[in-house]
């Protein structure tokens, strides 16, 4: 499924990841922890094809990342940000990455009523609160139905509404193969994963 | 439109049609873009006679002057508006080409430049009168086919230049220099010719292949940076 191995990465001169090794199964939930600044970040945003190693492989589902595309259409990335569009409505927001992913309209309509937002689908994204915005970034990470979930910090800031939301996507995600790999640094919030690799010194324990 | 060629235009129209409702509904470029066009042409009738801007010798200028410092700011606001906010990453995460993320932005950045650039030839005219007389639409043309290679240059170059500090800074100094000598050069000397009566359908024909080398070599550079 998801398989890292040997990952090196460094900004300028400081080393942020020496030595990554991981592997993640289908129907997995893996937390990655660690303190700020210890490469969770990296880590996802090099799985996630944003960021090149310096040295190692990322492979999932068989195809690394020299097939970027084929990478992509499997993941869903959730980051620090929600990364929307406040101008457009969170219908149209859905919708416009559903189009990118080749999805018809419905797609999207799904995600809204799964992200429990379809009384404010016709509001603009600007009008949202936090919580309702990383639900909308959470539906818009699963509208293509990836084998692989990452999420960053995905349940800071949440209200109760939301983490349920998630608890139900982390549940939902073990009984349909798929896997996610989750970095937080709070060690409370690890709880919800089947299992959970520490990062420290820019290497997974 | 067969169901394959349909499928593939499909994202592109949409990342057009974000692009343009994301604009249309904040105003934040093209408002600034239209002042700074305002104040340019201001500047230039306070400091010029009407005896001076003769049609054929300075009007062309005083267009593209505009044009080019508005136009810098809206190509910059647009196109790095994705990277501040996060979107431009997520559109990244898509299983989209570089190239069709590239070529979307590049496309609504030339609607909204046309838009500039008409609001610009009105703004002349009202302040430095209609130097162009019946030729005045063709004019307005050769200008916005000179604006086909300035939105392929400064999507480009805001795009390449979006994560680093200073990235304004650093896509306004790229994307003047590389506009000048070639479409800004081949518009001014189409529209000087076609003023003076004289043959333009060569400088018109370089501004084409300037549009459509600057265009496809945005979007090969693109696919080279993924």
């Amino acid at each position: 499924m998801l398989r890292v191995a040997g990952v090196q990465k460094a900004f300028g001169l400081r080393p942020v990841l020496r030595d990554a090794s991981l592997m993640v199964e289908r129907g997995e939930v893996v937390a990655l922890t660690g303190d700020n600044g210890s490469g969770k970040t990296t880590l996802l945003r090099i799985v996630a094809t944003l960021l090149r190693p310096d040295a190692g492989e990322v492979a999932l589902d068989g195809f690394a990342a020299a097939d970027p595309h084929e990478v992509r259409a499997r993941l869903g990335y959730l980051g620090h940000d929600p990364a929307l569009y406040p101008e457009l409505t969170g219908r149209e927001n859905l919708r416009l990455w559903a189009r990118l992913h080749r999805l018809p309209d419905p797609a999207a309509e799904a995600g809204l009523a799964q992200a429990g937002l379809e009384g404010v689908a016709d509001d603009r994204a600007a009008v949202y609160s936090h919580g309702m915005l990383r639900r909308l970034a959470l539906a818009r990470a699963l509208l293509h139905d990836p084998t692989l979930l990452l999420l960053d910090e995905p349940f800071s800031g949440l209200d109760a509404q939301g983490t349920a939301a998630l608890e139900a996507v982390l549940a939902g995600a073990r009984e349909s193969g798929r896997a996610v790999l989750y970095a937080t640094h709070a060690r409370a919030a690890a709880a919800h994963a089947d299992r959970t690799v520490h990062l420290a010194g820019g290497v997974l324990e | 439109m067969t169901p394959r060629a349909n499928r593939l235009a499909n994202p592109l129209a949409a990342l057009v049609a974000k692009e343009l409702r994301v604009e249309l509904r904040s105003l934040q470029g093209a408002v600034g873009a239209a002042m700074v066009a305002l104040f340019v042409l201001l500047a230039l009738r306070l400091t010029l006679n009407n005896d001076e801007v003769d049609a054929g010798r300075l009007a062309p200028g005083i267009l593209w002057t505009a044009t080019l410092f508005a136009g810098v700011a809206l190509l910059n606001h647009t196109t790095q508006r994705d990277a501040a906010r996060g979107t431009r990453e997520a559109l990244r995460l898509t299983p989209l080409p570089r190239s069709t993320l590239y070529l979307g932005q590049a496309l609504a950045n030339l609607l909204l430049l046309w838009g500039l650039q008409l609001a610009i030839f009105i703004i002349y005219i009202l302040l430095f009168g209609n130097a162009f007389g019946a030729d005045w639409l063709l004019t307005l043309a050769a200008m916005l086919l000179g604006g086909a290679g300035f939105a392929a240059v400064g999507t480009l170059t805001a795009q390449a230049t979006a994560a680093l500090p200073g990235a304004w800074t650093a896509a306004t100094l790229l994307t003047i220099p590389l506009v000048l000598f070639t479409v800004v050069e081949a518009s001014l000397t189409a529209v000087r010719e076609l003023l003076a009566g004289g043959e333009f359908a060569t400088a018109l024909g370089l501004l084409l292949l300037y549009d459509a080398a600057f265009l496809a070599g945005g979007a090969w550079l693109s696919e080279l940076a993924d």
